[in-house]
C-alpha cells in the first residue's frame, strides 16, 4: 500500500466487498484480495487483522469459530451494517474514481498554448 | 503448534497499551495465517528455512504489524487510558464498598442466628460462635482481601506492561487510607464492630482509628506483590 491517507478507507472496501460474496476467514480473505486486485494492492498479510477486528467491533462483519481440520478457524461475514456501509463505501469511491477520471481527460484535452 | 515466535510483537503492543485480550487474538490469528503460509510455501517448492522466511516475509514486520494495530481506534486498554483511575480511585473505592458489604452481611447472618436486634444491636453475652465469625471475617478482611487486592494491582500492571510505579501508587493508598475492619468485646460479652478509615466516613465506619499492628502487617503483605513484579521484570530485562 502507498500513501496511507489516500488509501484510507480501501481496506475497508476490499473487506466488505469480499466478504459480502461469502464468509471467509483471514488468509483466504487476504488471498482474495491479491487475486481481485491483480497484486496491485499488496500489504503485509498480517495487517489486514486489526482492518476485520475493527469491523467487528463497529458491527460490520460478524465472526465465528469453525473447526477446521483439527484447527479453529475464524471465519467472517458482513452483517446489514456492513452491507450499508459498503454501500456507502463503494458510492464515495465511484465518486472520486469519476472524478479522477474526468481530471484525467480535461487534462488531454487542454490546448497548449503556442 | 506455530512456530512462529512474536514475543516482540506482544511486548510492543503490550506497553504501547493495547488490550490483552486484543494482543492474544491478534497474536493467536497471525499464528494460524503464518502456519497457512507455511503451507503455501512449501507447497511452492520451498524448503525448511526458505519456507519459513518467505512466510514471515509476507505475514509483514513486527513494525507494519504492530503499527496496524495501534491505528485501530478502540484497541489501547482503560488501565492504559486512565491508570490513575484504575490504580488510584478504583482500589480504595472498591475496599470501602466491599467493607461496607460484608457489614451488611455479618449483620444479616446476626440477625437470621438470633444474635442481633435491629435498633438493639448485638445480645449480650454473645453467643461463640458469632465471637468466632466476626473475628474471623475482620482477620479475613485485614489480612487477606487486602493483600489480594494488591495481588491483583501488580496482575493487572503486569497484563498491561504498566510502570512499577502505578501499583505501588495504588497500595500506597490502600495503606494509607487505612481501612480495616475492628473487632471488640468488652468483659460482659458486649460485641462491636466495625470498619475504620483516615477518612471519616458517616454510617457503617467508626470513629478515625489507626492501628499500627495491622498498618505493619498489611505493608509488609502488599510488599509480596510489588516485590514479585519487580522479579518479574527484573528478569524479563535479563
Amino acid at each position: 500500500m502507498g500513501n496511507p491517507n489516500f488509501m484510507n478507507g480501501v481496506p475497508e472496501l476490499l473487506v466488505l466487498r469480499l466478504l459480502s460474496r461469502q464468509e471467509m476467514y483471514g488468509y483466504e480473505l487476504v488471498q482474495a484480495i491479491s487475486l481481485s486486485t491483480g497484486n496491485a494492492i499488496s500489504l503485509g498479510e498480517g495487517v489486514v487483522y486489526p482492518v476485520l477486528h475493527a469491523l467487528e467491533e463497529q458491527g460490520a462483519l460478524k465472526s465465528r469459530r469453525k473447526p477446521v481440520g483439527g484447527r479453529i478457524r475464524v471465519y467472517y461475514s458482513v452483517t446489514a451494517k456492513g452491507t450499508k456501509r459498503l454501500t456507502g463505501l463503494a458510492a464515495e469511491w465511484n465518486r472520486i474514481a469519476g472524478a479522477l477520471n474526468l481530471s484525467t481527460l480535461e487534462a488531454r484535452h487542454v490546448p497548449t498554448a503556442t | 503448534m506455530s512456530r512462529l515466535q512474536l514475543d516482540a510483537l506482544r511486548e510492543r503492543l503490550l506497553v504501547a497499551g493495547v488490550a490483552p485480550r486484543h494482543v492474544r487474538r491478534y497474536l493467536g490469528e497471525l499464528r494460524h495465517h503464518f502456519d497457512d503460509l507455511l503451507r503455501a510455501e512449501t507447497g511452492n517448492g520451498l524448503s525448511g528455512e526458505a519456507a519459513m522466511r518467505a512466510a514471515r516475509a509476507r505475514l509483514g514486520s513486527d513494525e507494519s504489524l504492530a503499527n496496524a494495530m495501534l491505528a485501530k481506534p478502540g484497541a489501547r486498554s482503560m488501565t492504559a487510558r486512565y491508570p490513575w483511575l484504575v490504580f488510584g480511585l478504583l482500589p480504595p473505592l472498591a475496599l470501602i464498598v466491599g467493607f461496607a458489604l460484608v457489614v451488611i452481611a455479618t449483620q444479616q447472618v446476626a440477625i437470621n442466628g438470633g444474635a442481633y436486634i435491629p435498633r438493639q444491636g448485638f445480645v449480650a453475652p454473645a453467643p461463640i460462635w458469632l465471637v468466632w465469625f466476626l473475628q474471623g471475617t475482620m482477620l479475613a478482611i485485614n489480612f487477606l482481601v487486602v493483600p489480594l487486592l494488591g495481588v491483583l494491582l501488580a496482575w493487572v500492571a503486569q497484563r498491561q506492561r504498566m510502570k512499577l510505579l502505578w501499583p505501588a501508587l495504588g497500595m500506597a493508598l490502600l495503606l494509607v487510607l487505612h481501612v480495616h475492619g475492628i473487632f471488640r468485646m468488652d468483659a460482659q460479652g458486649r460485641i462491636g464492630r466495625g470498619f475504620s478509615t483516615i477518612i471519616p466516613l458517616p454510617g457503617l465506619f467508626g470513629s478515625v482509628r489507626f492501628y499500627w499492628p495491622v498498618f505493619l502487617a498489611q505493608a509488609a503483605l502488599l510488599c509480596l506483590p510489588l516485590a514479585w513484579l519487580w522479579r518479574a521484570r527484573s528478569k524479563a530485562t535479563q
